[in-house]
Protein backbone atom coordinates (compact mmCIF):
# COMPACT_ATOMS: atom_id res chain seq x y z
CA UNK A 1 0.00 0.00 0.00
CA UNK A 2 2.70 2.35 0.97
CA UNK A 3 5.06 1.58 -2.03
CA UNK A 4 1.21 2.62 -4.22
CA UNK A 5 1.01 5.58 -1.88
CA UNK A 6 4.42 6.06 -3.10
CA UNK A 7 3.96 5.82 -6.80
CA UNK A 8 0.82 7.81 -7.16
CA UNK A 9 2.60 10.84 -5.64
CA UNK A 10 5.62 10.02 -7.72
CA UNK A 11 3.05 10.48 -10.76
CA UNK A 12 1.17 13.18 -8.95
CA UNK A 13 4.11 15.63 -8.38
CA UNK A 14 5.82 14.46 -12.18
CA UNK A 15 2.32 15.83 -13.52
CA UNK A 16 2.32 18.92 -11.87
CA UNK A 17 6.29 19.79 -12.68
CA UNK A 18 5.31 19.45 -16.06
CA UNK A 19 1.76 21.61 -16.29
CA UNK A 20 4.06 24.59 -14.12
CA UNK A 21 7.11 24.32 -15.65
CA UNK A 22 6.31 27.25 -17.60
CA UNK A 23 7.51 29.27 -14.88
CA UNK A 24 11.25 28.44 -15.56
CA UNK A 25 10.91 30.56 -18.42
CA UNK A 26 9.67 33.07 -15.90
CA UNK A 27 12.66 33.67 -14.40
CA UNK A 28 14.58 36.21 -16.79
CA UNK A 29 17.33 36.58 -14.15
CA UNK A 30 18.46 32.50 -14.35
CA UNK A 31 20.85 33.57 -16.88
CA UNK A 32 21.96 36.92 -15.45
CA UNK A 33 23.70 35.06 -12.11
CA UNK A 34 24.27 38.18 -9.95
CA UNK A 35 27.23 36.25 -7.81
CA UNK A 36 31.00 36.12 -9.15
CA UNK A 37 32.18 33.33 -10.63
CA UNK A 38 35.72 32.24 -10.70
CA UNK A 39 37.52 28.88 -13.01
CA UNK A 40 40.38 28.39 -11.31
CA UNK A 41 42.27 26.15 -13.81
CA UNK A 42 45.66 24.65 -12.17
CA UNK A 43 48.05 22.96 -14.72
CA UNK A 44 50.97 21.08 -13.20
CA UNK A 45 53.92 20.48 -15.69
CA UNK A 46 56.70 18.43 -15.21
CA UNK A 47 60.05 19.02 -16.75
CA UNK A 48 63.29 17.17 -16.02
CA UNK A 49 62.92 17.34 -12.18
CA UNK A 50 61.21 20.89 -12.04
CA UNK A 51 57.79 21.74 -11.37
CA UNK A 52 55.62 24.62 -12.20
CA UNK A 53 52.59 25.50 -11.75
CA UNK A 54 50.28 28.19 -13.44
CA UNK A 55 47.08 29.37 -12.48
CA UNK A 56 44.43 30.42 -14.34
CA UNK A 57 41.51 32.35 -13.11
CA UNK A 58 38.82 33.80 -15.03
CA UNK A 59 36.66 36.39 -13.29
CA UNK A 60 33.62 37.81 -14.44
CA UNK A 61 32.67 41.24 -13.17
CA UNK A 62 29.89 40.99 -10.23
CA UNK A 63 28.34 44.46 -10.94
CA UNK A 64 28.50 46.61 -14.14
CA UNK A 65 30.99 49.20 -15.28
CA UNK A 66 30.63 52.47 -13.75
CA UNK A 67 28.71 55.14 -15.92
CA UNK A 68 27.42 52.46 -18.72
CA UNK A 69 23.95 52.95 -19.83
CA UNK A 70 20.97 50.46 -21.54
CA UNK A 71 19.49 52.27 -23.96
CA UNK A 72 19.86 55.78 -21.63
CA UNK A 73 19.27 53.85 -18.26
CA UNK A 74 22.01 54.11 -16.22
CA UNK A 75 22.85 50.74 -14.96
CA UNK A 76 26.71 51.30 -13.98
CA UNK A 77 27.65 49.85 -10.90
CA UNK A 78 24.25 47.30 -10.56
CA UNK A 79 24.00 43.90 -10.25
CA UNK A 80 23.37 42.19 -13.31
CA UNK A 81 19.65 41.25 -11.80
CA UNK A 82 19.14 44.38 -10.61
CA UNK A 83 19.95 45.91 -14.11
CA UNK A 84 17.39 43.50 -16.05
CA UNK A 85 14.99 44.54 -13.58
CA UNK A 86 16.15 48.72 -14.13
CA UNK A 87 15.85 48.29 -17.49
CA UNK A 88 12.39 46.46 -17.72
CA UNK A 89 11.18 49.11 -15.35
CA UNK A 90 12.04 51.66 -17.60
CA UNK A 91 10.45 49.69 -20.63
CA UNK A 92 7.32 49.22 -19.12
CA UNK A 93 6.89 52.70 -18.19
CA UNK A 94 3.92 53.72 -20.83
CA UNK A 95 4.51 55.43 -23.91
CA UNK A 96 2.02 58.84 -23.86
CA UNK A 97 0.02 59.00 -27.37
CA UNK A 98 -1.71 62.34 -27.92
CA UNK A 99 -4.13 62.36 -30.30
CA UNK A 100 -6.10 66.05 -30.17
CA UNK A 101 -5.81 66.89 -27.08
CA UNK A 102 -6.96 63.25 -25.37
CA UNK A 103 -4.00 61.89 -23.67
CA UNK A 104 -4.02 57.70 -24.27
CA UNK A 105 -0.98 55.16 -22.38
CA UNK A 106 0.12 52.84 -24.84
CA UNK A 107 1.65 50.05 -22.66
CA UNK A 108 4.84 49.15 -24.28
CA UNK A 109 5.25 45.35 -22.98
CA UNK A 110 2.08 44.48 -24.49
CA UNK A 111 3.35 45.54 -27.94
CA UNK A 112 7.08 44.98 -28.31
CA UNK A 113 9.51 42.75 -26.31
CA UNK A 114 12.79 44.43 -25.11
CA UNK A 115 15.51 41.97 -25.00
CA UNK A 116 16.80 43.72 -21.71
CA UNK A 117 18.56 40.52 -20.29
CA UNK A 118 21.01 40.51 -23.44
CA UNK A 119 21.66 44.47 -23.37
CA UNK A 120 22.49 43.65 -19.74
CA UNK A 121 24.97 40.69 -20.53
CA UNK A 122 26.22 43.55 -22.89
CA UNK A 123 26.30 46.09 -20.75
CA UNK A 124 29.11 43.60 -18.40
CA UNK A 125 31.34 43.65 -21.13
CA UNK A 126 30.99 46.98 -22.08
CA UNK A 127 33.93 50.19 -21.78
CA UNK A 128 32.65 51.75 -18.54
CA UNK A 129 30.53 54.96 -19.73
CA UNK A 130 29.23 53.00 -22.76
CA UNK A 131 25.53 53.65 -24.03
CA UNK A 132 24.24 49.80 -24.76
CA UNK A 133 21.86 49.32 -27.75
CA UNK A 134 18.32 47.99 -26.37
CA UNK A 135 16.78 46.09 -29.40
CA UNK A 136 13.25 45.80 -29.20
CA UNK A 137 10.90 44.15 -31.66
CA UNK A 138 7.69 45.62 -32.46
CA UNK A 139 4.72 43.39 -32.71
CA UNK A 140 2.89 44.60 -35.96
CA UNK A 141 -0.66 42.56 -35.43
CA UNK A 142 -0.87 43.83 -31.98
CA UNK A 143 0.04 47.68 -32.61
CA UNK A 144 -2.45 47.23 -35.57
CA UNK A 145 -5.24 46.45 -33.41
CA UNK A 146 -4.42 49.17 -31.01
CA UNK A 147 -4.94 51.84 -33.72
CA UNK A 148 -7.76 50.59 -35.12
CA UNK A 149 -9.33 51.09 -31.56
CA UNK A 150 -8.13 54.33 -31.67
CA UNK A 151 -9.09 54.66 -35.09
CA UNK A 152 -12.70 53.65 -34.07
CA UNK A 153 -12.67 56.31 -31.43
CA UNK A 154 -11.53 59.31 -33.30
CA UNK A 155 -11.99 58.92 -37.00
CA UNK A 156 -15.74 59.85 -37.97
CA UNK A 157 -17.06 59.81 -41.67
CA UNK A 158 -18.81 63.32 -42.29
CA UNK A 159 -22.52 62.49 -42.39
CA UNK A 160 -24.18 64.27 -45.56
CA UNK A 161 -27.31 66.72 -45.54
CA UNK A 162 -30.52 65.26 -47.22
CA UNK A 163 -33.50 66.54 -48.03
CA UNK A 164 -37.14 64.91 -47.74
CA UNK A 165 -40.61 65.61 -47.49
CA UNK A 166 -42.62 65.02 -44.76
CA UNK A 167 -46.36 66.23 -44.55
CA UNK A 168 -45.70 68.21 -47.69
CA UNK A 169 -42.92 69.98 -46.53
CA UNK A 170 -39.29 69.61 -47.42
CA UNK A 171 -37.17 68.64 -43.99
CA UNK A 172 -33.58 69.29 -44.27
CA UNK A 173 -31.05 66.76 -42.10
CA UNK A 174 -27.79 68.94 -41.08
CA UNK A 175 -24.81 67.62 -42.69
CA UNK A 176 -21.69 67.26 -39.96
CA UNK A 177 -18.00 67.38 -40.63
CA UNK A 178 -15.68 64.62 -40.19
CA UNK A 179 -12.43 63.74 -38.79
CA UNK A 180 -9.79 61.64 -40.48
CA UNK A 181 -6.32 60.71 -38.37
CA UNK A 182 -3.38 59.45 -40.57
CA UNK A 183 -2.74 55.96 -38.61
CA UNK A 184 -0.26 55.02 -41.17
CA UNK A 185 2.42 57.81 -40.01
CA UNK A 186 0.75 57.07 -36.73
CA UNK A 187 2.46 54.32 -36.56
CA UNK A 188 5.46 55.06 -37.95
CA UNK A 189 5.83 57.66 -35.11
CA UNK A 190 5.18 54.70 -32.41
CA UNK A 191 7.10 52.36 -33.73
CA UNK A 192 10.21 54.65 -33.88
CA UNK A 193 9.31 55.94 -30.16
CA UNK A 194 9.68 52.03 -29.07
CA UNK A 195 12.35 51.32 -31.00
CA UNK A 196 14.59 54.45 -29.52
CA UNK A 197 12.98 53.39 -25.96
CA UNK A 198 11.74 56.65 -26.00
CA UNK A 199 8.73 57.94 -23.74
CA UNK A 200 8.09 61.56 -24.97
CA UNK A 201 4.69 62.06 -26.24
CA UNK A 202 3.99 61.06 -29.66
CA UNK A 203 1.64 63.55 -31.00
CA UNK A 204 -1.37 62.76 -34.10
CA UNK A 205 -4.02 65.11 -35.20
CA UNK A 206 -7.03 64.14 -36.22
CA UNK A 207 -8.06 66.29 -39.87
CA UNK A 208 -10.94 67.98 -40.49
CA UNK A 209 -13.26 66.14 -43.13
CA UNK A 210 -16.13 68.22 -44.99
CA UNK A 211 -19.48 66.79 -45.77
CA UNK A 212 -20.03 66.35 -49.81
CA UNK A 213 -23.68 67.38 -49.57
CA UNK A 214 -23.49 70.55 -47.04
CA UNK A 215 -26.61 72.15 -46.43
CA UNK A 216 -26.43 74.61 -48.40
CA UNK A 217 -26.92 72.93 -51.13
CA UNK A 218 -30.33 72.38 -50.08
CA UNK A 219 -30.87 76.46 -49.85
CA UNK A 220 -33.55 76.69 -52.22
CA UNK A 221 -36.18 73.57 -52.67
CA UNK A 222 -39.65 74.00 -54.70
CA UNK A 223 -42.80 72.05 -54.21
CA UNK A 224 -45.97 72.50 -56.39
CA UNK A 225 -48.97 71.16 -55.15
CA UNK A 226 -51.47 70.62 -58.54
CA UNK A 227 -54.07 70.05 -56.17
CA UNK A 228 -53.58 73.81 -55.14
CA UNK A 229 -52.11 74.94 -57.85
CA UNK A 230 -49.76 76.90 -55.73
CA UNK A 231 -46.12 76.62 -55.83
CA UNK A 232 -44.23 77.07 -52.50
CA UNK A 233 -40.18 78.24 -52.54
CA UNK A 234 -38.58 77.11 -49.72
CA UNK A 235 -35.40 78.05 -47.91
CA UNK A 236 -33.67 75.81 -45.75
CA UNK A 237 -37.05 74.03 -45.00
CA UNK A 238 -38.51 77.82 -44.46
CA UNK A 239 -41.41 78.67 -46.51
CA UNK A 240 -40.26 82.07 -48.57
CA UNK A 241 -42.83 82.47 -50.92
CA UNK A 242 -46.06 80.94 -52.76
CA UNK A 243 -47.22 81.27 -56.30
CA UNK A 244 -50.24 80.47 -58.19
CA UNK A 245 -49.59 78.39 -60.81
CA UNK A 246 -51.42 76.26 -63.59
CA UNK A 247 -50.70 72.45 -63.92
CA UNK A 248 -51.57 70.01 -66.42
CA UNK A 249 -54.81 68.91 -67.24
CA UNK A 250 -56.75 65.74 -66.79
CA UNK A 251 -55.19 64.14 -69.57
CA UNK A 252 -51.52 66.04 -69.71
CA UNK A 253 -50.57 65.60 -66.27
CA UNK A 254 -47.91 67.38 -64.45
CA UNK A 255 -45.52 64.27 -63.59
CA UNK A 256 -45.67 63.58 -59.52
CA UNK A 257 -42.08 63.14 -58.35
CA UNK A 258 -39.26 64.42 -57.42
CA UNK A 259 -37.14 66.39 -60.01
CA UNK A 260 -34.65 68.88 -60.45
CA UNK A 261 -34.28 72.15 -62.72
CA UNK A 262 -31.98 71.19 -65.12
CA UNK A 263 -31.88 73.91 -67.73
CA UNK A 264 -32.97 78.13 -67.38
CA UNK A 265 -33.00 79.73 -70.47
CA UNK A 266 -34.05 83.52 -70.37
CA UNK A 267 -36.35 84.71 -73.61
CA UNK A 268 -36.89 81.20 -75.10
CA UNK A 269 -38.02 80.23 -77.98
CA UNK A 270 -40.68 77.72 -78.08
CA UNK A 271 -40.51 74.88 -79.99
CA UNK A 272 -43.70 72.26 -80.36
CA UNK A 273 -43.24 69.22 -78.88
CA UNK A 274 -42.14 66.43 -81.53
CA UNK A 275 -43.58 63.73 -79.01
CA UNK A 276 -46.92 65.52 -78.17
CA UNK A 277 -50.14 65.18 -80.62
CA UNK A 278 -51.69 68.34 -79.71
CA UNK A 279 -48.51 70.27 -80.93
CA UNK A 280 -49.27 68.52 -84.14
CA UNK A 281 -48.69 70.92 -87.38
CA UNK A 282 -47.54 74.18 -85.11
CA UNK A 283 -44.06 76.20 -85.66
CA UNK A 284 -41.79 77.46 -83.09
CA UNK A 285 -42.49 80.96 -81.90
CA UNK A 286 -39.10 83.44 -81.45
CA UNK A 287 -39.46 85.38 -77.76
CA UNK A 288 -41.77 88.07 -77.47
CA UNK A 289 -45.24 89.17 -76.03
CA UNK A 290 -46.75 85.88 -78.11
CA UNK A 291 -44.46 83.07 -76.78
CA UNK A 292 -46.03 80.11 -74.53
CA UNK A 293 -43.00 80.40 -72.04
CA UNK A 294 -43.10 84.27 -71.62
CA UNK A 295 -39.70 85.45 -70.91
CA UNK A 296 -38.22 82.52 -68.59
CA UNK A 297 -37.52 78.89 -69.11
CA UNK A 298 -37.11 76.74 -65.90
CA UNK A 299 -36.64 72.92 -67.29
CA UNK A 300 -37.02 69.87 -65.28
CA UNK A 301 -35.45 66.32 -65.54
CA UNK A 302 -39.06 65.54 -66.16
CA UNK A 303 -39.00 64.63 -70.03
CA UNK A 304 -40.89 67.90 -71.67
CA UNK A 305 -41.95 69.51 -68.40
CA UNK A 306 -41.02 73.36 -67.04
CA UNK A 307 -41.69 76.14 -65.13
CA UNK A 308 -42.43 79.10 -66.99
CA UNK A 309 -43.74 81.93 -68.07
CA UNK A 310 -47.48 82.76 -69.83
CA UNK A 311 -49.07 84.29 -72.64
CA UNK A 312 -52.10 83.05 -70.91
CA UNK A 313 -52.30 84.78 -67.67
CA UNK A 314 -56.28 84.28 -67.19
CA UNK A 315 -55.18 80.20 -66.96
CA UNK A 316 -53.07 80.79 -63.77
CA UNK A 317 -54.68 79.00 -61.07
CA UNK A 318 -56.05 76.14 -63.04
CA UNK A 319 -55.17 73.27 -64.12
CA UNK A 320 -54.86 74.38 -67.72
CA UNK A 321 -51.57 73.48 -68.97
CA UNK A 322 -49.88 70.21 -70.88
CA UNK A 323 -48.21 69.43 -68.17
CA UNK A 324 -45.58 71.93 -67.88
CA UNK A 325 -45.77 74.76 -64.82
CA UNK A 326 -47.31 78.39 -65.56
CA UNK A 327 -46.45 81.29 -63.73
CA UNK A 328 -47.10 84.87 -63.85
CA UNK A 329 -44.45 86.54 -66.30
CA UNK A 330 -43.28 88.98 -62.90
CA UNK A 331 -43.36 85.24 -60.65
CA UNK A 332 -41.11 83.50 -63.52
CA UNK A 333 -38.71 86.11 -63.85
CA UNK A 334 -38.42 86.62 -60.13
CA UNK A 335 -38.05 82.85 -59.60
CA UNK A 336 -35.61 82.61 -62.08
CA UNK A 337 -33.62 84.81 -60.16
CA UNK A 338 -33.58 83.05 -57.58
CA UNK A 339 -33.06 79.15 -58.36
CA UNK A 340 -29.82 77.51 -59.61
CA UNK A 341 -30.16 74.74 -62.05
CA UNK A 342 -30.11 71.71 -59.38
CA UNK A 343 -32.89 72.94 -57.01
CA UNK A 344 -34.85 70.09 -56.14
CA UNK A 345 -38.79 70.42 -57.46
CA UNK A 346 -41.06 68.36 -55.38
CA UNK A 347 -44.04 67.85 -57.47
CA UNK A 348 -47.74 66.68 -55.38
CA UNK B 1 20.97 17.16 -39.61
CA UNK B 2 23.73 15.77 -37.07
CA UNK B 3 23.74 18.06 -34.46
CA UNK B 4 26.45 15.84 -32.32
CA UNK B 5 29.58 18.10 -30.78
CA UNK B 6 31.77 15.75 -33.05
CA UNK B 7 34.20 17.18 -35.02
CA UNK B 8 33.90 20.53 -33.99
CA UNK B 9 34.53 20.07 -30.55
CA UNK B 10 32.35 22.53 -29.33
CA UNK B 11 29.00 23.33 -28.88
CA UNK B 12 27.26 24.67 -32.17
CA UNK B 13 26.14 28.27 -31.54
CA UNK B 14 22.50 28.99 -32.27
CA UNK B 15 21.09 32.81 -33.09
CA UNK B 16 17.82 32.75 -31.16
CA UNK B 17 15.31 33.89 -34.05
CA UNK B 18 17.60 35.12 -35.82
CA UNK B 19 19.92 37.28 -33.18
CA UNK B 20 17.56 39.08 -30.86
CA UNK B 21 19.84 40.78 -29.42
CA UNK B 22 21.11 42.58 -32.26
CA UNK B 23 17.79 43.43 -34.01
CA UNK B 24 14.21 43.00 -33.71
CA UNK B 25 13.27 39.34 -33.71
CA UNK B 26 12.49 37.24 -36.33
CA UNK B 27 13.24 39.91 -39.14
CA UNK B 28 15.55 39.66 -42.14
CA UNK B 29 17.52 41.94 -40.19
CA UNK B 30 18.01 39.38 -37.40
CA UNK B 31 18.51 36.82 -39.88
CA UNK B 32 21.49 39.18 -41.30
CA UNK B 33 22.56 39.42 -37.57
CA UNK B 34 22.98 35.77 -37.11
CA UNK B 35 24.83 35.09 -40.07
CA UNK B 36 27.23 38.08 -39.91
CA UNK B 37 27.46 37.27 -36.29
CA UNK B 38 28.81 33.75 -37.27
CA UNK B 39 26.15 31.86 -35.94
CA UNK B 40 26.69 28.21 -37.23
CA UNK B 41 22.65 27.55 -37.18
CA UNK B 42 20.74 30.27 -37.44
CA UNK B 43 17.10 29.37 -35.33
CA UNK B 44 13.66 31.37 -36.61
CA UNK B 45 9.79 30.71 -35.73
CA UNK B 46 7.35 29.82 -37.86
CA UNK B 47 3.86 30.68 -36.86
CA UNK B 48 0.75 29.65 -38.40
CA UNK B 49 0.41 31.07 -42.39
CA UNK B 50 4.13 30.66 -43.04
CA UNK B 51 5.31 33.76 -41.36
CA UNK B 52 7.76 34.26 -38.90
CA UNK B 53 6.86 35.46 -35.61
CA UNK B 54 6.62 33.52 -32.23
CA UNK B 55 3.36 34.14 -32.14
CA UNK B 56 0.50 35.41 -34.47
CA UNK B 57 -0.05 38.37 -32.04
CA UNK B 58 3.67 38.78 -31.63
CA UNK B 59 4.44 39.11 -35.91
CA UNK B 60 7.49 41.53 -36.32
CA UNK B 61 6.26 45.09 -37.49
CA UNK B 62 8.00 43.85 -40.26
CA UNK B 63 6.76 40.54 -41.27
CA UNK B 64 8.97 37.87 -43.14
CA UNK B 65 7.27 34.47 -45.09
CA UNK B 66 9.05 31.38 -44.44
CA UNK B 67 9.72 31.19 -47.98
CA UNK B 68 12.12 34.68 -48.15
CA UNK B 69 13.97 32.89 -45.10
CA UNK B 70 14.66 29.96 -46.65
CA UNK B 71 15.37 31.90 -49.37
CA UNK B 72 18.15 34.30 -47.90
CA UNK B 73 19.52 31.68 -45.47
CA UNK B 74 20.01 29.06 -48.25
CA UNK B 75 22.55 30.58 -49.93
CA UNK B 76 24.38 31.77 -46.51
CA UNK B 77 26.87 28.95 -45.13
CA UNK B 78 24.44 28.49 -42.38
CA UNK B 79 22.25 25.99 -40.81
CA UNK B 80 18.82 26.19 -40.15
CA UNK B 81 16.55 25.65 -37.32
CA UNK B 82 12.97 25.50 -37.59
CA UNK B 83 10.58 26.64 -34.38
CA UNK B 84 7.18 25.26 -34.78
CA UNK B 85 4.85 27.50 -32.57
CA UNK B 86 2.13 25.28 -32.98
CA UNK B 87 0.61 21.68 -34.36
CA UNK B 88 -1.34 21.84 -37.74
CA UNK B 89 1.31 23.13 -40.58
CA UNK B 90 3.58 20.31 -40.43
CA UNK B 91 3.35 19.50 -44.09
CA UNK B 92 3.67 22.92 -45.56
CA UNK B 93 6.81 23.58 -43.42
CA UNK B 94 8.46 20.44 -44.84
CA UNK B 95 7.09 20.88 -48.67
CA UNK B 96 8.91 24.90 -47.98
CA UNK B 97 12.25 22.83 -47.11
CA UNK B 98 12.03 20.18 -49.74
CA UNK B 99 11.00 23.23 -52.42
CA UNK B 100 14.52 25.21 -51.24
CA UNK B 101 16.19 22.11 -51.35
CA UNK B 102 17.53 22.84 -47.73
CA UNK B 103 16.13 18.94 -46.22
CA UNK B 104 19.82 18.10 -44.65
CA UNK B 105 20.95 21.57 -43.75
CA UNK B 106 17.72 22.29 -41.70
CA UNK B 107 15.80 20.88 -38.69
CA UNK B 108 12.67 21.26 -37.03
CA UNK B 109 11.98 21.84 -33.46
CA UNK B 110 8.66 21.65 -31.67
CA UNK B 111 7.19 21.48 -27.98
CA UNK B 112 4.49 19.55 -29.29
CA UNK B 113 4.80 15.84 -29.04
CA UNK B 114 1.93 15.76 -32.07
CA UNK B 115 4.03 17.78 -34.20
CA UNK B 116 7.00 15.99 -33.49
CA UNK B 117 5.36 12.33 -34.29
CA UNK B 118 3.64 14.06 -37.32
CA UNK B 119 7.18 14.53 -39.11
CA UNK B 120 8.75 11.90 -37.71
CA UNK B 121 5.73 9.86 -40.27
CA UNK B 122 5.73 11.77 -43.06
CA UNK B 123 9.59 12.64 -43.18
CA UNK B 124 11.70 10.50 -41.26
CA UNK B 125 15.30 11.72 -42.49
CA UNK B 126 14.05 15.47 -41.01
CA UNK B 127 15.84 15.93 -37.65
CA UNK B 128 13.05 16.62 -35.14
CA UNK B 129 14.01 18.48 -31.61
CA UNK B 130 11.42 18.05 -29.03
CA UNK B 131 11.26 21.51 -26.93
CA UNK B 132 11.14 21.44 -23.26
CA UNK B 133 9.45 23.04 -20.69
CA UNK B 134 6.22 24.25 -22.58
CA UNK B 135 4.19 27.31 -21.09
CA UNK B 136 1.52 25.36 -21.16
CA UNK B 137 -0.76 27.41 -18.67
CA UNK B 138 0.78 30.91 -19.40
CA UNK B 139 2.15 31.54 -15.88
CA UNK B 140 5.44 32.27 -17.90
CA UNK B 141 3.67 35.55 -18.20
CA UNK B 142 3.25 36.50 -14.60
CA UNK B 143 5.94 37.43 -12.44
CA UNK B 144 6.96 34.97 -9.87
CA UNK B 145 9.49 35.82 -6.45
CA UNK B 146 13.41 34.90 -7.74
CA UNK B 147 12.85 32.15 -5.00
CA UNK B 148 9.89 30.46 -6.45
CA UNK B 149 11.30 29.96 -9.66
CA UNK B 150 14.67 29.30 -8.58
CA UNK B 151 13.23 26.44 -6.73
CA UNK B 152 10.85 25.22 -9.36
CA UNK B 153 13.94 25.32 -11.72
CA UNK B 154 16.31 23.21 -9.06
CA UNK B 155 13.59 20.43 -8.66
CA UNK B 156 12.70 20.02 -12.33
CA UNK B 157 16.34 20.04 -12.93
CA UNK B 158 16.26 16.82 -10.45
CA UNK B 159 13.77 14.87 -12.22
CA UNK B 160 14.55 15.81 -15.45
CA UNK B 161 16.96 12.82 -15.81
CA UNK B 162 13.65 10.58 -15.93
CA UNK B 163 11.69 12.97 -17.51
CA UNK B 164 14.22 12.96 -21.06
CA UNK B 165 13.63 9.34 -21.98
CA UNK B 166 10.02 10.19 -21.95
CA UNK B 167 10.13 13.38 -24.10
CA UNK B 168 11.83 12.08 -26.81
CA UNK B 169 9.18 8.89 -27.10
CA UNK B 170 6.44 10.42 -27.27
CA UNK B 171 7.50 12.85 -29.13
CA UNK B 172 9.62 10.52 -31.38
CA UNK B 173 12.46 12.91 -31.36
CA UNK B 174 15.74 12.29 -32.41
CA UNK B 175 17.55 15.83 -30.44
CA UNK B 176 16.30 17.51 -27.23
CA UNK B 177 15.96 21.17 -26.89
CA UNK B 178 15.78 22.21 -23.11
CA UNK B 179 15.92 25.58 -21.20
CA UNK B 180 18.87 26.28 -20.27
CA UNK B 181 18.58 25.89 -16.49
CA UNK B 182 17.61 22.23 -16.99
CA UNK B 183 20.49 21.09 -18.94
CA UNK B 184 22.08 18.97 -16.15
CA UNK B 185 25.28 17.18 -16.87
CA UNK B 186 22.51 14.07 -15.68
CA UNK B 187 20.01 15.06 -18.32
CA UNK B 188 22.77 15.55 -20.81
CA UNK B 189 23.98 11.96 -20.63
CA UNK B 190 20.80 10.35 -20.56
CA UNK B 191 19.76 12.50 -23.86
CA UNK B 192 23.10 11.42 -25.19
CA UNK B 193 22.74 7.78 -23.93
CA UNK B 194 19.68 7.81 -25.89
CA UNK B 195 22.05 8.94 -28.92
CA UNK B 196 20.06 12.53 -28.92
CA UNK B 197 21.97 15.66 -28.80
CA UNK B 198 20.91 18.52 -26.44
CA UNK B 199 20.28 21.54 -27.34
CA UNK B 200 20.03 24.64 -24.37
CA UNK B 201 18.20 27.86 -25.22
CA UNK B 202 17.94 31.42 -24.49
CA UNK B 203 21.71 31.55 -22.88
CA UNK B 204 22.71 34.99 -23.16
CA UNK B 205 25.06 34.94 -20.56
CA UNK B 206 28.81 34.18 -20.74
CA UNK B 207 28.56 32.19 -17.40
CA UNK B 208 25.55 29.86 -18.48
CA UNK B 209 27.44 29.35 -21.81
CA UNK B 210 30.99 27.92 -19.52
CA UNK B 211 28.31 26.30 -17.31
CA UNK B 212 26.62 24.65 -20.63
CA UNK B 213 29.87 23.37 -21.97
CA UNK B 214 30.13 21.49 -19.17
CA UNK B 215 27.26 20.16 -19.04
CA UNK B 216 27.95 18.76 -22.47
CA UNK B 217 25.09 19.92 -24.45
CA UNK B 218 25.58 19.86 -28.14
CA UNK B 219 23.72 23.49 -29.08
CA UNK B 220 23.72 26.91 -27.39
CA UNK B 221 20.94 28.96 -28.59
CA UNK B 222 21.76 32.69 -27.94
CA UNK B 223 20.17 35.91 -28.79
CA UNK B 224 23.70 37.03 -29.06
CA UNK B 225 25.75 34.58 -31.12
CA UNK B 226 28.77 36.73 -31.02
CA UNK B 227 29.02 36.51 -26.91
CA UNK B 228 28.83 32.58 -27.35
CA UNK B 229 31.01 32.36 -29.96
CA UNK B 230 33.64 34.95 -28.13
CA UNK B 231 32.90 32.96 -24.90
CA UNK B 232 33.62 29.57 -26.35
CA UNK B 233 36.52 30.46 -27.99
CA UNK B 234 38.39 31.96 -24.77
CA UNK B 235 37.60 28.40 -23.17
CA UNK B 236 38.53 27.06 -26.16
CA UNK B 237 41.79 28.98 -25.44
CA UNK B 238 42.73 27.59 -21.84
Amino acid sequence: MKRLHAAVLFVLGFAAAGAFSGAVIADVTTSTTSSTVATTTAETTTTSGTTTTSTTTTTTAATIPAGVRVAGVRVGGLRPADAVSAVQAAFRRPLPVVVDRNKLLLVPTKFASAYSATAVARARIAEPGANVQLVIGVHGPALRAWLTAVERRFVRAPVDASLKLKLGKPFLTKDKPGRALDTARLRVKIVAALKANSRLPVRARTRLVAPKVSVGTFAETIVINRALNELFLYDLGNLRRTFRVATGQAIYPTPKGVWHIVVKWKNPTWYPPVQDAWAKGLKPVPPGPNNPLGTRWMGLDAPGVGIHGTDEPTSIGYSASHGCIRMQVPDAEWLFDHVDVGTTVYIL
Amino acid sequence: MNLRRGELGRPRVIGHRGAAALAPENTLASLQAAVAAGADIVEFDVSPGLRLGHSLSELPEQELSLDEALEFLGGQDVGLHLDLKLPGYEDEVLAALHRHGLGDRAYVSTAFALTGRRIAARAPGCTVAIGYPRDRVGIAKLHWPRTLTRAGAASLRQVMPARVPLLLRWARADALSLHHTLCSPAAVSVAHRLGAPVLAWTVNDPDAVRRLVGAGVDGIVSDDPGMALETLATLLAQ
